[in-house]
């Protein structure tokens, strides 16, 4: 620092003397470089280094001359030293190192339940805290982990806004539960082969206990109470659930391309420039700016490709599967299991069985046949 | 010294009767506002214009630019 501010530039102004001309000479002749020399009416000046201060003074007793000392760059910011420099680095630095980072992660758009839940799976997979942009898996990897960890949601929106990303979970479609209205008194029988779990009666007699095996059409629930030898036709109403298996055969090619959606960008067209088929949102402006051009929204679609091998298969197809199987089941099905059975690879096509084990309300109601 | 390697000899340099580089011995003799007196060797060089402006002078170097450049005088120095 202190040798820096000894390069600093001065400016010197002298008063017109006649010794004046021997002073600059003499100045030279001591190795001091006069840069910009000028003259005015009375004064004569010039630029030099702050270092040759003591020389000049010492000759200016000699030559019996006064004269003022202008700092010429105490003011000006961008001085040509290192600190400077180091400082002008440092300011540039910063922005960029901090910019390399993802700060904040928020979840928005969902319940409190869920973006507890949600915050929690993004912890797990270390996305919860400042984090460098570039060490973040792609968004289709977290999008597959959330999804396969939360099976009631249907798809999670991100948005990566400059060093925040926003988590948007989409629920799946709750189906209503029908509304079963008819009131034919009957019994209730099984309608899928299982291992009755647990029941959950409004009306009826067991005839089978949990952990029995039940058959395809065995009589669950009885709707009739026998008491002597009459019986009342009472009706049974509830649900019986089951532990079963479905199995599942999938062929899939091999390579597999998708795309997803990636970041949207702003784009410009002059007016009368053609209409690209990839916009998404024309963006509102003034009116007289159509005059000149559109700005419009651009949704990036990034294609992807996947090639499947034994990990990818547990990590894409069976949740794919899984979500397939839900989505027919009726509400309140649970998929307690997944069991890989066998994979095939073959040149281009990936064949293999995987078994869900399911739960499921099996009981179907069979109107009594009252005879009279 | 640097320079003497590259230049040992005295030059005068006039450049679109504007600048002129002085290299060599060189003492001031008289700075005014529209005239310059400058002892270079043997010789007394005096050079009138509107106005200077010294771009650097230091030892056996001088850069000079000159607005309106009306005479430049070069007499020997006759002792």
């Amino acid at each position: 620092m202190k040798k820096s501010r000894e390069y600093r530039i001065v400016r010197i102004r002298i008063k017109r003397t006649k010794r004046l001309p021997a002073f600059l000479t003499a100045l030279t002749k001591n190795k001091i470089a006069l840069h910009h020399l000028t003259t005015t009416d009375n004064e004569v000046s010039f630029h030099t280094i702050r270092k040759h201060l003591p020389t000049i003074r010492k000759l200016r007793y000699q030559y019996g001359i006064s004269f003022r000392i202008e700092s010429l760059d105490d003011d000006q910011v961008l001085r040509k030293e290192w600190i400077v420099y180091v400082g002008l680095l440092i300011l540039f630095a910063i922005p960029f190192f901090f910019s390399q980072w993802i700060w904040q992660v928020s979840v928005e758009n969902a319940t409190p339940e869920q973006s507890e839940e949600l915050s929690e799976t993004l912890h797990e997979m270390h996305l919860a805290g400042p984090f460098m942009k570039r060490n973040k898996p792609d968004d289709s990897l977290i999008r597959q982990y959330i999804l396969s960890k939360h099976r009631d949601l249907s798809w999670v929106h991100i948005h990566r806004r400059g060093s925040k990303i926003i988590f948007e979970p989409l629920e799946a479609p709750v189906i209503e539960n029908e509304v079963n209205n008819d009131s034919v008194k009957g019994n209730l029988i099984a309608n899928k082969s299982g291992v009755i779990t647990h029941f959950n009666l409004l009306k009826g007699e067991r005839v089978v206990e949990e952990n029995d095996a039940v058959k395809n059409g065995q009589l669950l629930v009885s709707g009739v109470i026998k008491s002597g030898e009459d019986s009342i036709v009472y009706g049974a109403e509830g649900e019986v659930y089951a532990d079963y298996w479905i199995e599942s055969a999938f062929s899939l090619p091999k390579k597999i391309t998708y795309q997803t959606m990636g970041e949207k960008t702003y784009h410009f067209r002059w007016a009368n420039e053609k209409k690209s088929g990839n916009e998404w949102k024309i963006v509102k402006l003034p009116k007289w700016f159509s005059m000149i051009g559109e700005v419009y929204l651009q949704q990036e679609l990034i294609e992807k490709q996947v090639t499947l091998d034994e990990k990818s298969i547990e990590d894409i197809v069976i949740p794919l599967l899984h979500q397939r199987y839900i989505k027919d089941l009726p509400p309140k099905t649970v998929v307690k299991r997944e069991k890989l059975l066998n994979v095939t690879f073959d040149n281009d096509t990936v064949k293999g069985k995987v078994l869900f084990l399911v739960n499921e309300n099996i009981a179907i109601k069979q109107a009594i046949n009252q005879g009279d | 010294m640097s320079k003497r390697l590259l230049q040992v000899m005295p030059l005068i340099e006039i450049e679109n009767f504007r600048q002129i580089r002085i290299r060599g011995d060189l003492l001031l003799e008289t700075i005014a506002d529209h005239h310059m007196v400058f002892l270079h060797e043997d010789y007394r060089i005096k050079i009138e214009a509107d106005s200077f402006h010294v771009r650097l002078l230091r030892d056996e170097l001088l850069a000079l630019d000159m607005k309106n450049l009306k005479k430049i005088e070069l007499t020997r120095i006759e002792e």
